[in-house]
Protein backbone atom coordinates (compact mmCIF):
# COMPACT_ATOMS: atom_id res chain seq x y z
CA UNK A 1 0.00 0.00 0.00
CA UNK A 2 1.32 3.19 -0.90
CA UNK A 3 0.80 7.03 0.29
CA UNK A 4 -1.54 7.67 -2.99
CA UNK A 5 -3.16 4.18 -2.57
CA UNK A 6 -6.30 4.25 -0.24
CA UNK A 7 -7.23 1.29 1.84
CA UNK A 8 -9.92 -0.34 -0.12
CA UNK A 9 -7.62 0.28 -3.46
CA UNK A 10 -5.43 -2.11 -1.76
CA UNK A 11 -7.83 -4.36 -0.60
CA UNK A 12 -9.17 -4.65 -4.16
CA UNK A 13 -5.35 -5.03 -5.36
CA UNK A 14 -4.27 -7.65 -2.25
CA UNK A 15 -7.43 -9.69 -2.23
CA UNK A 16 -7.35 -11.87 -5.29
CA UNK A 17 -3.35 -13.30 -4.29
CA UNK A 18 -4.41 -13.26 -0.22
CA UNK A 19 -7.02 -15.68 -1.44
CA UNK A 20 -5.25 -17.99 -3.69
CA UNK A 21 -2.45 -18.04 -1.14
CA UNK A 22 -4.56 -18.62 1.47
CA UNK A 23 -6.80 -21.71 -0.08
CA UNK A 24 -3.83 -24.17 -0.10
CA UNK A 25 -3.23 -23.65 3.50
CA UNK A 26 -6.66 -23.07 5.67
CA UNK A 27 -8.86 -25.02 2.65
CA UNK A 28 -11.95 -23.20 0.93
CA UNK A 29 -14.38 -24.44 4.16
CA UNK A 30 -12.07 -20.96 6.32
CA UNK A 31 -10.98 -19.11 3.53
CA UNK A 32 -13.46 -16.63 4.31
CA UNK A 33 -12.89 -16.20 7.74
CA UNK A 34 -9.03 -16.06 7.13
CA UNK A 35 -9.36 -13.48 4.25
CA UNK A 36 -11.97 -11.59 6.92
CA UNK A 37 -9.39 -12.09 9.74
CA UNK A 38 -6.27 -10.80 7.44
CA UNK A 39 -8.42 -7.46 6.18
CA UNK A 40 -9.43 -6.66 9.25
CA UNK A 41 -5.90 -6.52 11.11
CA UNK A 42 -4.30 -4.87 7.71
CA UNK A 43 -7.86 -2.36 8.56
CA UNK A 44 -6.23 -1.71 11.97
CA UNK A 45 -2.90 -1.19 10.77
CA UNK A 46 -2.70 0.77 8.12
CA UNK A 47 0.21 2.82 8.65
CA UNK A 48 2.26 -0.59 9.32
CA UNK A 49 0.76 -2.46 6.30
CA UNK A 50 2.20 0.68 4.26
CA UNK A 51 5.95 0.24 5.62
CA UNK A 52 5.89 -3.57 5.01
CA UNK A 53 7.74 -4.76 1.55
CA UNK A 54 5.10 -8.01 1.48
CA UNK A 55 2.27 -6.66 3.01
CA UNK A 56 0.36 -9.79 1.45
CA UNK A 57 2.89 -12.18 3.13
CA UNK A 58 2.21 -10.49 6.46
CA UNK A 59 -1.76 -11.03 5.90
CA UNK A 60 -1.52 -14.36 4.98
CA UNK A 61 0.23 -15.18 8.95
CA UNK A 62 -2.32 -13.33 10.03
CA UNK A 63 -5.50 -15.31 8.04
CA UNK A 64 -3.88 -18.66 8.63
CA UNK A 65 -3.36 -18.17 12.57
CA UNK A 66 -6.98 -16.44 13.01
CA UNK A 67 -8.59 -19.61 11.92
CA UNK A 68 -8.97 -23.18 13.24
CA UNK A 69 -7.98 -25.19 10.30
CA UNK A 70 -10.44 -28.57 9.66
CA UNK A 71 -8.11 -31.58 10.21
CA UNK A 72 -9.55 -32.18 6.17
CA UNK A 73 -8.49 -29.68 4.46
CA UNK A 74 -9.95 -29.14 1.33
CA UNK A 75 -9.76 -27.20 -1.91
CA UNK A 76 -12.61 -26.94 -3.51
CA UNK A 77 -16.63 -27.33 -3.03
CA UNK A 78 -17.89 -28.87 -5.62
CA UNK A 79 -15.11 -31.15 -6.50
CA UNK A 80 -14.64 -31.07 -10.22
CA UNK A 81 -14.65 -34.98 -12.01
CA UNK A 82 -11.75 -33.78 -13.60
CA UNK A 83 -9.69 -31.12 -14.48
CA UNK A 84 -8.29 -30.45 -18.37
CA UNK A 85 -4.65 -31.52 -18.31
CA UNK A 86 -4.48 -32.15 -14.69
CA UNK A 87 -3.86 -35.89 -13.40
CA UNK A 88 -7.37 -37.08 -11.34
CA UNK A 89 -4.92 -37.49 -8.13
CA UNK A 90 -3.32 -34.80 -7.59
CA UNK A 91 -5.52 -32.63 -6.08
CA UNK A 92 -5.93 -35.79 -3.23
CA UNK A 93 -2.12 -36.24 -3.53
CA UNK A 94 -1.24 -32.47 -2.92
CA UNK A 95 -4.19 -32.78 0.38
CA UNK A 96 -2.14 -36.03 1.39
CA UNK A 97 1.18 -33.89 1.79
CA UNK A 98 2.96 -32.86 5.22
CA UNK A 99 1.81 -29.61 6.02
CA UNK A 100 4.86 -27.57 5.13
CA UNK A 101 5.44 -29.21 1.80
CA UNK A 102 2.08 -28.53 1.07
CA UNK A 103 2.46 -24.78 1.74
CA UNK A 104 5.55 -24.84 0.54
CA UNK A 105 4.80 -26.15 -2.74
CA UNK A 106 1.27 -24.20 -3.47
CA UNK A 107 2.76 -21.48 -2.75
CA UNK A 108 6.05 -21.80 -5.08
CA UNK A 109 3.74 -23.26 -7.58
CA UNK A 110 0.36 -22.92 -7.52
CA UNK A 111 1.21 -18.89 -6.57
CA UNK A 112 4.58 -18.05 -8.01
CA UNK A 113 6.02 -16.81 -4.75
CA UNK A 114 9.67 -16.49 -4.32
CA UNK A 115 11.34 -18.70 -1.82
CA UNK A 116 12.41 -16.16 -0.29
CA UNK A 117 8.56 -14.73 0.27
CA UNK A 118 7.83 -18.25 1.29
CA UNK A 119 10.44 -18.25 3.85
CA UNK A 120 9.38 -15.23 5.51
CA UNK A 121 5.71 -16.76 5.94
CA UNK A 122 6.75 -19.94 7.04
CA UNK A 123 9.76 -18.58 8.90
CA UNK A 124 11.62 -20.74 7.63
CA UNK A 125 15.49 -20.26 5.60
CA UNK A 126 14.74 -20.04 2.14
CA UNK A 127 17.29 -23.16 1.42
CA UNK A 128 14.59 -25.62 3.82
CA UNK A 129 11.91 -23.92 1.60
CA UNK A 130 13.87 -25.08 -1.44
CA UNK A 131 14.14 -28.25 0.02
CA UNK A 132 10.27 -28.54 1.13
CA UNK A 133 9.46 -27.52 -2.40
CA UNK A 134 11.47 -30.67 -3.52
CA UNK A 135 10.53 -33.02 -1.36
CA UNK A 136 6.79 -32.20 -1.97
CA UNK A 137 7.40 -32.06 -5.76
CA UNK A 138 9.35 -35.92 -5.04
CA UNK A 139 6.47 -37.03 -2.89
CA UNK A 140 3.62 -35.62 -5.80
CA UNK A 141 5.35 -37.53 -8.66
CA UNK A 142 5.95 -40.84 -6.78
CA UNK A 143 2.22 -40.62 -5.92
CA UNK A 144 0.87 -39.85 -9.56
CA UNK A 145 3.35 -43.04 -10.71
CA UNK A 146 5.54 -40.46 -12.73
CA UNK A 147 8.41 -41.92 -11.27
CA UNK A 148 8.83 -44.94 -9.45
CA UNK A 149 9.45 -45.74 -5.61
CA UNK A 150 12.64 -45.40 -5.91
CA UNK A 151 13.65 -42.99 -8.48
CA UNK B 1 0.67 -32.13 -21.78
CA UNK B 2 1.14 -29.82 -18.84
CA UNK B 3 4.05 -30.26 -16.78
CA UNK B 4 3.38 -30.99 -12.95
CA UNK B 5 3.78 -27.48 -12.22
CA UNK B 6 1.90 -26.09 -14.52
CA UNK B 7 -0.89 -28.15 -13.24
CA UNK B 8 -0.48 -27.25 -9.97
CA UNK B 9 -0.94 -23.82 -11.14
CA UNK B 10 -4.16 -24.85 -12.98
CA UNK B 11 -5.61 -26.01 -9.31
CA UNK B 12 -4.61 -23.35 -7.74
CA UNK B 13 -6.62 -21.18 -10.65
CA UNK B 14 -9.53 -23.28 -10.84
CA UNK B 15 -9.75 -23.18 -6.75
CA UNK B 16 -9.00 -19.64 -6.38
CA UNK B 17 -12.28 -18.85 -9.00
CA UNK B 18 -14.47 -21.52 -7.25
CA UNK B 19 -13.64 -19.60 -4.33
CA UNK B 20 -14.21 -16.48 -5.60
CA UNK B 21 -17.40 -17.52 -7.58
CA UNK B 22 -18.93 -18.81 -3.88
CA UNK B 23 -18.11 -15.42 -1.97
CA UNK B 24 -19.92 -13.57 -4.93
CA UNK B 25 -22.97 -15.97 -4.75
CA UNK B 26 -22.84 -15.60 -1.13
CA UNK B 27 -23.10 -11.90 -1.20
CA UNK B 28 -25.99 -12.29 -3.56
CA UNK B 29 -27.71 -14.78 -1.79
CA UNK B 30 -27.79 -17.37 -4.59
CA UNK B 31 -26.36 -20.74 -4.51
CA UNK B 32 -23.22 -20.74 -6.60
CA UNK B 33 -22.72 -22.17 -9.88
CA UNK B 34 -19.88 -24.34 -11.07
CA UNK B 35 -17.40 -21.96 -12.78
CA UNK B 36 -14.74 -21.74 -15.37
CA UNK B 37 -11.23 -22.61 -14.91
CA UNK B 38 -10.38 -18.28 -14.61
CA UNK B 39 -9.12 -16.16 -12.69
CA UNK B 40 -11.51 -14.02 -11.00
CA UNK B 41 -11.38 -10.73 -8.19
CA UNK B 42 -13.23 -10.17 -4.69
CA UNK B 43 -14.76 -7.04 -5.74
CA UNK B 44 -14.07 -4.14 -3.73
CA UNK B 45 -17.28 -4.04 -1.90
CA UNK B 46 -17.07 -7.50 -0.48
CA UNK B 47 -13.63 -6.62 0.86
CA UNK B 48 -14.82 -3.43 2.84
CA UNK B 49 -18.01 -5.13 4.06
CA UNK B 50 -15.83 -7.63 5.02
CA UNK B 51 -13.78 -5.03 7.45
CA UNK B 52 -17.37 -3.83 8.71
CA UNK B 53 -18.20 -7.27 9.73
CA UNK B 54 -15.22 -8.29 11.09
CA UNK B 55 -13.74 -4.62 12.38
CA UNK B 56 -15.24 -5.51 16.05
CA UNK B 57 -13.30 -8.71 16.29
CA UNK B 58 -10.29 -6.53 16.22
CA UNK B 59 -10.91 -5.51 19.77
CA UNK B 60 -11.31 -9.12 20.80
CA UNK B 61 -7.74 -9.76 18.83
CA UNK B 62 -5.77 -7.02 20.48
CA UNK B 63 -7.15 -8.31 23.43
CA UNK B 64 -5.33 -11.07 23.52
CA UNK B 65 -2.14 -9.56 22.13
CA UNK B 66 -1.06 -8.37 25.83
CA UNK B 67 -0.99 -11.89 27.49
CA UNK B 68 -1.77 -11.99 31.24
CA UNK B 69 0.35 -11.73 34.08
CA UNK B 70 2.31 -15.24 35.53
CA UNK B 71 2.15 -15.32 39.29
CA UNK B 72 2.98 -18.50 39.71
CA UNK B 73 5.70 -20.82 38.32
CA UNK B 74 4.34 -22.15 34.91
CA UNK B 75 3.15 -25.77 34.66
CA UNK B 76 5.53 -26.65 31.73
CA UNK B 77 6.25 -29.70 31.56
CA UNK B 78 9.82 -30.73 31.61
CA UNK B 79 12.62 -33.62 29.75
CA UNK B 80 14.21 -36.04 32.58
CA UNK B 81 16.86 -36.48 30.42
CA UNK B 82 19.14 -35.15 28.05
CA UNK B 83 21.93 -32.42 27.77
CA UNK B 84 21.15 -28.89 28.00
CA UNK B 85 23.70 -27.03 26.80
CA UNK B 86 23.84 -23.06 27.54
CA UNK B 87 23.39 -20.39 24.66
CA UNK B 88 24.23 -17.20 25.07
CA UNK B 89 23.83 -13.80 22.94
CA UNK B 90 27.42 -14.76 21.63
CA UNK B 91 26.30 -17.76 19.62
CA UNK B 92 23.82 -15.36 18.51
CA UNK B 93 25.51 -12.25 17.38
CA UNK B 94 28.15 -13.09 14.69
CA UNK B 95 26.78 -12.12 11.63
CA UNK B 96 25.82 -15.45 9.11
CA UNK B 97 26.50 -13.94 6.05
CA UNK B 98 30.20 -13.29 7.40
CA UNK B 99 30.59 -15.95 9.26
CA UNK B 100 32.62 -18.93 8.17
CA UNK B 101 33.11 -20.91 11.51
CA UNK B 102 29.82 -22.33 13.27
CA UNK B 103 29.62 -22.23 16.83
CA UNK B 104 27.61 -25.31 17.81
CA UNK B 105 29.00 -27.72 20.03
CA UNK B 106 30.39 -31.23 19.03
CA UNK B 107 29.18 -34.11 20.45
CA UNK B 108 30.43 -37.80 21.27
CA UNK B 109 27.05 -38.95 21.15
CA UNK B 110 25.78 -39.55 17.65
CA UNK B 111 27.43 -41.38 14.83
CA UNK B 112 30.34 -39.85 12.78
CA UNK B 113 31.95 -36.70 12.69
CA UNK B 114 30.30 -33.57 10.29
CA UNK B 115 33.70 -31.54 11.49
CA UNK B 116 31.82 -28.49 12.99
CA UNK B 117 33.97 -26.09 14.97
CA UNK B 118 33.33 -24.91 18.25
CA UNK B 119 33.79 -21.78 19.34
CA UNK B 120 34.49 -20.51 23.20
CA UNK B 121 31.83 -19.25 25.19
CA UNK B 122 32.36 -14.85 25.39
CA UNK B 123 30.22 -14.60 27.51
CA UNK B 124 27.50 -11.71 27.29
CA UNK B 125 23.68 -11.08 27.99
CA UNK B 126 21.87 -14.54 28.45
CA UNK B 127 18.91 -14.81 26.26
CA UNK B 128 18.18 -18.08 27.94
CA UNK B 129 15.08 -17.59 29.03
CA UNK B 130 13.71 -16.84 25.58
CA UNK B 131 14.95 -19.62 24.02
CA UNK B 132 12.84 -22.55 23.40
CA UNK B 133 15.86 -24.59 23.95
CA UNK B 134 16.33 -23.48 27.30
CA UNK B 135 11.92 -23.59 27.66
CA UNK B 136 11.73 -27.33 26.19
CA UNK B 137 15.18 -28.70 27.50
CA UNK B 138 16.14 -29.48 24.55
CA UNK B 139 19.68 -28.21 23.69
CA UNK B 140 21.92 -27.62 20.17
CA UNK B 141 23.96 -30.86 20.91
CA UNK B 142 20.56 -32.71 21.31
CA UNK B 143 19.60 -31.01 17.28
CA UNK B 144 23.31 -31.79 16.28
CA UNK B 145 23.75 -35.34 17.59
CA UNK B 146 20.12 -35.62 15.15
CA UNK B 147 21.50 -33.71 12.19
CA UNK B 148 25.10 -36.47 12.87
CA UNK B 149 22.67 -39.54 12.58
CA UNK B 150 20.91 -37.96 9.38
CA UNK B 151 24.40 -38.28 7.54
CA UNK B 152 25.56 -41.22 8.84
CA UNK B 153 22.71 -42.80 8.15
CA UNK B 154 22.30 -41.16 4.47
CA UNK B 155 25.80 -41.96 3.91
CA UNK B 156 26.03 -45.64 5.15
CA UNK B 157 22.70 -45.95 2.62
CA UNK B 158 24.70 -44.32 -0.48
CA UNK B 159 27.94 -46.46 0.00
CA UNK B 160 25.79 -49.67 0.52
CA UNK B 161 23.76 -48.41 -2.86
CA UNK B 162 27.95 -47.92 -4.47
CA UNK B 163 27.56 -43.71 -4.40
CA UNK B 164 29.58 -41.69 -3.08
CA UNK B 165 28.89 -40.28 0.51
CA UNK B 166 27.52 -36.30 0.97
CA UNK B 167 30.09 -34.26 2.57
CA UNK B 168 27.97 -33.24 5.62
CA UNK B 169 30.18 -30.74 7.10
CA UNK B 170 28.92 -28.00 4.29
CA UNK B 171 25.46 -28.66 4.93
CA UNK B 172 25.50 -28.62 8.54
CA UNK B 173 27.23 -25.54 8.80
CA UNK B 174 24.70 -24.21 6.42
CA UNK B 175 22.23 -25.23 8.48
CA UNK B 176 23.30 -23.85 11.31
CA UNK B 177 24.23 -20.91 9.78
CA UNK B 178 21.05 -20.23 8.83
CA UNK B 179 19.60 -21.16 12.63
CA UNK B 180 21.94 -18.03 13.73
CA UNK B 181 20.37 -15.96 11.49
CA UNK B 182 17.01 -16.93 12.32
CA UNK B 183 18.09 -16.63 16.52
CA UNK B 184 20.20 -13.26 15.37
CA UNK B 185 16.82 -11.84 13.97
CA UNK B 186 14.90 -13.90 17.16
CA UNK B 187 12.54 -15.17 15.09
CA UNK B 188 12.71 -18.44 17.06
CA UNK B 189 10.00 -20.43 17.42
CA UNK B 190 8.66 -23.08 19.80
CA UNK B 191 7.09 -25.39 17.43
CA UNK B 192 10.28 -25.79 15.63
CA UNK B 193 11.90 -26.24 18.84
CA UNK B 194 10.24 -29.90 19.15
CA UNK B 195 10.11 -30.52 15.69
CA UNK B 196 14.26 -31.64 15.48
CA UNK B 197 14.02 -33.98 12.46
CA UNK B 198 11.72 -31.16 10.34
CA UNK B 199 14.84 -28.90 11.00
CA UNK B 200 16.99 -32.28 10.04
CA UNK B 201 16.09 -32.16 6.61
CA UNK B 202 18.55 -30.75 4.92
CA UNK B 203 20.62 -30.25 1.78
CA UNK B 204 20.82 -33.09 -0.99
CA UNK B 205 17.28 -32.11 -2.56
CA UNK B 206 19.10 -31.17 -5.67
CA UNK B 207 21.23 -34.61 -6.07
CA UNK B 208 20.84 -37.46 -7.13
CA UNK B 209 17.96 -39.91 -7.34
CA UNK B 210 20.19 -42.49 -5.42
CA UNK B 211 20.80 -39.45 -2.65
CA UNK B 212 17.15 -38.29 -2.64
CA UNK B 213 16.12 -41.94 -2.15
CA UNK B 214 18.53 -42.12 0.93
CA UNK B 215 18.24 -38.81 2.08
CA UNK B 216 14.36 -39.97 2.17
CA UNK B 217 15.10 -42.94 4.10
CA UNK B 218 17.49 -41.35 7.27
CA UNK B 219 15.15 -38.48 7.15
CA UNK B 220 12.14 -40.85 7.79
CA UNK B 221 14.29 -43.26 10.41
CA UNK B 222 14.15 -40.02 12.28
CA UNK B 223 10.73 -38.48 12.05
CA UNK B 224 8.75 -41.45 12.81
CA UNK B 225 8.68 -40.92 16.41
CA UNK B 226 8.29 -37.04 16.70
CA UNK B 227 6.40 -37.07 13.50
CA UNK B 228 3.98 -39.03 15.19
CA UNK B 229 2.74 -36.16 17.31
CA UNK B 230 2.51 -33.58 14.64
CA UNK B 231 0.38 -35.81 11.97
CA UNK B 232 -1.80 -36.20 14.76
CA UNK B 233 -2.69 -32.92 14.97
CA UNK B 234 -0.30 -30.45 13.71
CA UNK B 235 -2.45 -27.29 14.09
CA UNK B 236 -1.21 -26.62 17.51
CA UNK B 237 2.15 -26.33 16.71
CA UNK B 238 2.00 -24.76 13.54
CA UNK B 239 -0.43 -21.99 14.93
CA UNK B 240 1.59 -21.38 17.71
CA UNK B 241 4.40 -19.95 16.12
CA UNK B 242 2.64 -17.97 13.98
CA UNK B 243 0.20 -16.28 16.99
CA UNK B 244 3.26 -15.66 18.70
CA UNK B 245 4.47 -13.96 16.05
CA UNK B 246 1.66 -11.76 15.89
CA UNK B 247 1.78 -10.70 19.23
CA UNK B 248 4.74 -9.83 19.44
CA UNK B 249 4.68 -7.40 16.05
CA UNK B 250 1.78 -5.54 17.53
CA UNK B 251 3.89 -5.07 20.80
CA UNK B 252 6.65 -4.26 18.43
CA UNK B 253 5.01 -1.35 16.20
CA UNK B 254 6.24 1.44 18.12
CA UNK B 255 9.95 0.63 18.10
CA UNK B 256 9.57 -0.19 14.29
CA UNK B 257 9.41 3.66 13.62
CA UNK B 258 12.38 4.24 15.85
CA UNK B 259 14.44 1.95 13.87
CA UNK B 260 13.18 3.52 10.98
CA UNK B 261 14.17 6.46 11.61
CA UNK B 262 17.90 5.07 12.63
CA UNK B 263 18.24 3.68 9.45
CA UNK B 264 17.36 6.57 7.75
CA UNK B 265 20.07 8.78 9.83
CA UNK B 266 22.38 5.86 8.66
CA UNK B 267 21.66 6.40 4.62
CA UNK B 268 18.55 4.02 4.10
CA UNK B 269 15.84 5.96 4.03
CA UNK B 270 13.33 3.40 2.56
CA UNK B 271 14.40 0.36 4.49
CA UNK B 272 12.27 -2.19 5.43
CA UNK B 273 12.87 -4.79 8.52
CA UNK B 274 11.22 -7.48 5.94
CA UNK B 275 14.51 -6.64 3.57
CA UNK B 276 17.28 -8.45 5.84
CA UNK B 277 16.60 -11.39 3.72
CA UNK B 278 18.59 -9.88 0.70
CA UNK B 279 20.69 -7.00 1.90
CA UNK B 280 23.70 -6.43 1.34
CA UNK B 281 26.27 -6.03 4.45
CA UNK B 282 26.27 -2.22 4.97
CA UNK B 283 22.41 -2.41 5.25
CA UNK B 284 22.79 -5.48 7.78
CA UNK B 285 25.66 -3.39 9.78
CA UNK B 286 23.29 -0.54 9.95
CA UNK B 287 20.41 -2.78 10.85
CA UNK B 288 21.98 -4.45 13.80
CA UNK B 289 23.03 -1.33 15.08
CA UNK B 290 19.03 0.04 14.53
CA UNK B 291 17.62 -2.72 15.83
CA UNK B 292 19.72 -2.33 19.30
CA UNK B 293 20.21 1.34 20.00
CA UNK B 294 16.31 1.95 18.92
CA UNK B 295 15.09 -0.81 22.20
CA UNK B 296 13.67 -2.94 19.12
CA UNK B 297 15.95 -6.21 20.35
CA UNK B 298 15.36 -5.37 23.85
CA UNK B 299 11.62 -5.14 23.71
CA UNK B 300 11.06 -8.04 21.14
CA UNK B 301 13.38 -10.06 24.23
CA UNK B 302 10.49 -9.09 26.22
CA UNK B 303 7.71 -9.97 24.21
CA UNK B 304 9.18 -13.28 22.83
CA UNK B 305 9.99 -14.76 26.51
CA UNK B 306 6.24 -13.70 27.58
CA UNK B 307 4.45 -14.81 24.96
CA UNK B 308 6.11 -18.48 24.61
CA UNK B 309 5.92 -18.68 28.10
CA UNK B 310 2.32 -17.87 27.85
CA UNK B 311 2.20 -20.05 24.93
CA UNK B 312 3.47 -23.18 27.08
CA UNK B 313 1.51 -22.45 29.67
CA UNK B 314 -1.74 -22.57 27.84
CA UNK B 315 -0.23 -25.99 26.01
CA UNK B 316 0.93 -27.70 28.34
CA UNK B 317 -0.64 -31.10 27.65
CA UNK B 318 0.67 -30.50 23.67
CA UNK B 319 3.99 -30.29 25.00
CA UNK B 320 3.64 -33.39 27.32
CA UNK B 321 3.31 -34.69 23.90
CA UNK B 322 5.55 -33.55 21.80
CA UNK B 323 8.24 -33.78 24.39
CA UNK B 324 7.91 -37.71 25.18
CA UNK B 325 8.08 -38.25 21.25
CA UNK B 326 11.03 -36.15 21.05
CA UNK B 327 12.48 -38.22 24.27
CA UNK B 328 12.55 -41.16 21.69
CA UNK B 329 13.87 -39.58 18.86
CA UNK B 330 16.75 -38.13 20.73
CA UNK B 331 17.19 -41.31 22.65
CA UNK B 332 17.08 -43.40 18.90
CA UNK B 333 19.77 -40.99 17.90
CA UNK B 334 22.03 -41.24 21.07
CA UNK B 335 21.94 -44.94 21.21
CA UNK B 336 22.97 -45.63 17.47
CA UNK B 337 25.98 -48.51 17.24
Amino acid sequence: MTDEMTFDEFVAAATPRLHRALIGSVGVDRLDDAVAEAVAWAFEHQAEISAMNNPVGYMYRVGVSKVRRRRRLRLFRDVPVTIPDVEPGLVGAMLSLPESQRTAVWLAHGCHWTHAEIAEVMDLAPSTVATHVSRGMHSLRKALGVINAHA
Amino acid sequence: MLTLEEQIERVADIATAEAAARSRAHDRGMRPRRVPGAHSLVSVAAAVLVVGLVGGLVWIVLGRTEPPAVTSPPAIPQRQSGPTLPLNESTLDADPDRSTEATMPTSTHAEGDVGVASAPDEGGHSLEPLLPYELFQYSPEDEHNLIKTYYARLNRCLVDAGDDPVDPAIDSAALIRSERLALRQLQTDPSSAVSIPERAMLGVADGTAEQRRCSDAAYDSLRTASGRAFDEDPIEAVEAAVEISARVANGLEPHQADWSNCMRDAGFPDARMSSWTNAAPAWTAADEHCRATSGYNERKVELLASNTKQWAIENAELIEVLLSEMDLVVQQAETLP
